[in-house]
């Protein structure tokens, strides 16, 4: 089973993707910013991080940097309300970017795709 | 004694004492002063007598009264007349009247007449005292032809300095050279000197084609006795009539004001009239032969050293001779037309200047109102993004949980259950509906780059067609295509260009739903500099109160929509440089018009094909 970590500010959020992402199989680990995220990463050692940008504290693309500076083999998508984020080159070591969605088939899918992607590296 | 006194007294008398002194007076007076007899015959005959009426003393006395008096009023019994009136009033004081003189010569003069009487008081005749008052006759009428030339010259120029439009003033102008009321020359041509090269035009001119032609009109005019305002009124009707072959001739007229030997140039170079009377004085053949006649005068119209034109008039149908005074009077009046054409120039220069600005103050308005609204968008653009994002959170919550409590309700479930994953539905349709708007609003928020590319006009059109064709079809829309050239390729975006005509196409056919039977039709041609792109369907029209707030976001009439669809395309457009338009008619339809520069930063871009 393959674990993931979600990171996202708004609890709501958090307990839909729990639910959503559970059913598809996963092990979900939940992170409400970017300093719990660093920790659960530590701890957990998942197998991909979905990561929100705008969080108070540190954002999600400062927390990516961090988390690729310790295993740059971890993939990780971005998943944010904000589309222009897209335009931030921060943003281009993603492995994926999602606009979050009440319709949640684009980000399972590319969850599959990156999980695929790495599996076979 | 007697006798003596009487001679002393003659000695030293006063010489104002004696009868002789009336005598005198009498003899040597300027005036006629004579007598005649009960019978009217001339019995005393003054030299003043002989001075007025030619006839010396010897030839005079004896002859009876009649004989200096006209005949038509012998035919009215003038005399007895006058016997009557000395009867009632004892005298005839002042009366004038015309007598005739020797050689038949009539003169005007003033008759006072008294009756005479004997020591027995029986009346023996009259003495008549006759001045001549010809010259004042003669100077009370010319004054009188002056005062009403004078007055109706008056009357043109009043006419002249209305605003009556340069061809009416040109009428007026040369009905007062030719006019019975006026100067009364018989014919009259106006050259103005054009405004945008040194040459002096023929422009109109007024008057008969030969004598036949001025026998009827003069006939005419006497039968109607036409005042000069009925003439001016009439003039409009005319001007196929008697005045075609003049204004023939003066159309013909033209001179360069280079052409300094030239006698309508030398007129307005010294600003004076000149008179004409040959062949040679005129130096033009061309000319002369041109107005038949080589006694014409020329009036320069000039206004503070500017030439406006030239006046010339003569009376080539009578050959009635052309006098000084005619001549000076033509410049006087000619003063008062060229100040009028002047003030007619200017007048129209003002308009076109007012007219100018108005238009310059309108586009400036647009602009500014274009520059508000891109103001307005912008911080519109700049909340609406962030109220996006913060509503986008929310909304993925809810939607996402309803998709995932639609997804529990087990397939074979009771009757309860299936409406509520229906309703479970409603609510993930619905929230994706607003998130489908925040897209769009973050679009519109976002400032896009165009990237340009030739882009193919036609192939856009059809693409857009295509696109819309379920809704065509559904809707029974008959769809024209109406370009002027058969290839239009330009520079421009593709993709935003596209948006652009899919989202009117789209509004039109939507303008006509439920309408069997519209039209919907695209159009492209060039105008200037722009590429004119036309959007037009025979749908329900736009109300008047709408049609400024259209191209405003969040404005929509529709049940359905977002408002944002024009207020996107304006924006699109901005990008591209562009500008859309809207004409409508409630009932009747509505037209977009999109205009696209084809010279981008003000160079022909030699990638754009319109053929």
């Amino acid at each position: 089973m393959k674990t993931i970590l979600f990171v996202d500010d708004e609890k709501n959020i958090r307990t839909l993707y729990e639910k959503e992402l559970g059913e598809e199989g996963y092990r979900v680990i939940l992170a409400s910013d970017a300093k719990e995220a660093l920790e659960a990463i530590e701890k957990e050692k998942p197998d991909l991080v979905v990561m929100d940008i705008r969080m108070p504290g540190m954002d999600g693309l400062e927390a990516m940097g961090r988390i690729l500076d310790k295993d740059n083999k971890i993939p990780v998508i971005l998943h944010s309300a904000y589309a222009s984020y897209k335009d931030n080159f921060m943003s281009w070591s993603a492995d994926a970017y999602v606009v979050k969605s009440s319709d949640l088939v684009e980000l399972k899918e590319k969850i599959k795709e990156v999980l695929e992607r790495c599996s076979n590296e | 004694m007697n006798s003596l006194s009487v001679y002393k007294k003659d000695e030293m008398r006063d010489p104002f004492g004696g009868v002789e002194i009336y005598q005198n007076i009498v003899e040597n007076a300027t005036d006629a002063i004579f007598t005649v007899d009960t019978d009217r015959r001339i019995r005393t005959w003054n030299a003043g007598s002989s001075l007025i009426f030619g006839y010396e003393k010897e030839e005079a006395v004896g002859r009876p009264l009649e004989f200096l008096v006209p005949k038509e009023l012998l035919d009215v019994r003038e005399l007895d007349m006058i016997d009557k009136m000395i009867e009632r009033e004892g005298a005839l004081r002042n009366y004038e009247t015309e007598r005739i003189a020797k050689g038949n010569k009539r003169i005007a003069v003033n008759q006072s007449q008294t009756p005479l009487y004997d020591g027995q008081r029986r009346r023996i005749g009259d003495a008549l005292v006759i001045k001549d008052i010809s010259g004042r006759k003669e100077l009370e009428k010319n004054l009188r032809k002056k005062i009403e030339q004078f007055a109706s010259l008056n009357e043109i120029e009043s006419l002249l300095h209305r605003d009556l439009g340069l061809r009416r003033i040109l009428e007026a102008i040369l009905v007062g050279v030719t006019s019975e009321h006026g100067l009364r020359f018989n014919r009259a041509f106006l050259l103005l000197v054009q405004r945008d090269k040194p040459e002096l035009k023929g422009e109109l001119a007024i008057g008969p084609a030969d004598s036949r032609e001025a026998q009827k009109i003069w006939e005419e005019l006497k039968r109607r006795r036409a005042s000069l305002k009925d003439t001016l009124a009439s003039l409009g009707l005319e001007k196929e009539g008697p005045d075609r072959t003049v204004n023939e001739i003066v159309s013909r007229l033209r001179v360069p004001l280079d052409d300094e030997e030239h006698v309508f140039v030398k007129a307005l170079k010294s600003g004076k009239p000149v008179h004409v009377r040959t062949r040679d004085e005129c130096g033009d053949e061309e000319l002369v032969r041109a107005l038949g006649t080589a006694n014409f005068v020329v009036a320069p119209l000039i206004v503070r050293n500017n030439p406006i034109g030239v006046l010339v008039a003569d009376n080539a149908i009578t050959s009635n001779p052309i006098s000084q005074e005619d001549v000076a009077l033509l410049q006087i009046f000619a003063n008062h037309a060229a100040v009028a054409i002047n003030d007619s120039w200017m007048m129209e220069n003002l308009k076109n200047t007012i007219e100018a600005l108005k238009q310059t103050n309108e586009e400036l308005k647009r602009n500014q109102e274009r520059l508000l609204a891109a103001e307005k968008l912008s911080t519109i653009g700049e909340m609406a993004a962030k109220v996006a994002h913060e509503i986008r959170n929310p909304l993925a919550t809810i939607g996402g949980f309803a998709r995932a409590l639609k997804k529990d309700v087990p397939p074979d479930c009771p009757v309860n259950d299936c409406s509520r994953s229906e309703y479970l539905q409603i609510i993930a349709d619905e929230v994706k509906r607003l998130e489908d708007i925040l897209n769009r609003l973050l679009d519109y928020a976002r400032p896009i780059e165009p990237e340009y590319k030739e882009t193919d006009i036609h192939s856009i059109m059809e693409n857009v067609v295509k696109l819309l064709e379920p809704e065509i079809k559904k809707h029974n829309i008959q769809v024209v295509q109406a370009c002027v050239a058969k290839e239009i390729k330009i520079v421009t975006d593709p993709r935003l260009f596209t948006e652009i005509l899919l989202n009117l196409a789209k509004n039109a056919v939507q303008a006509m739903e439920g309408r069997e039977g519209g039209e919907l039709r695209m159009g492209c041609r060039v105008e200037g500099n722009d590429l004119v792109i036309s959007v037009r369907d025979t749908g329900k029209g736009i109300q008047e109160e709408d049609k400024g707030k259209i191209f405003k976001p969040f404005y929509t009439t529709k049940a359905r929509g977002t408002g944002l669809g024009l207020a996107i395309i304006s924006q699109y457009l901005q990008r591209l440089g562009g500008r859309i338009d809207c004409q409508s008619e409630v009932g009747v339809g509505t037209e977009f018009t999109v205009r696209l520069p084809l010279k981008l930063g003000g160079k022909d871009n030699e990638n754009n094909t319109v053929r």
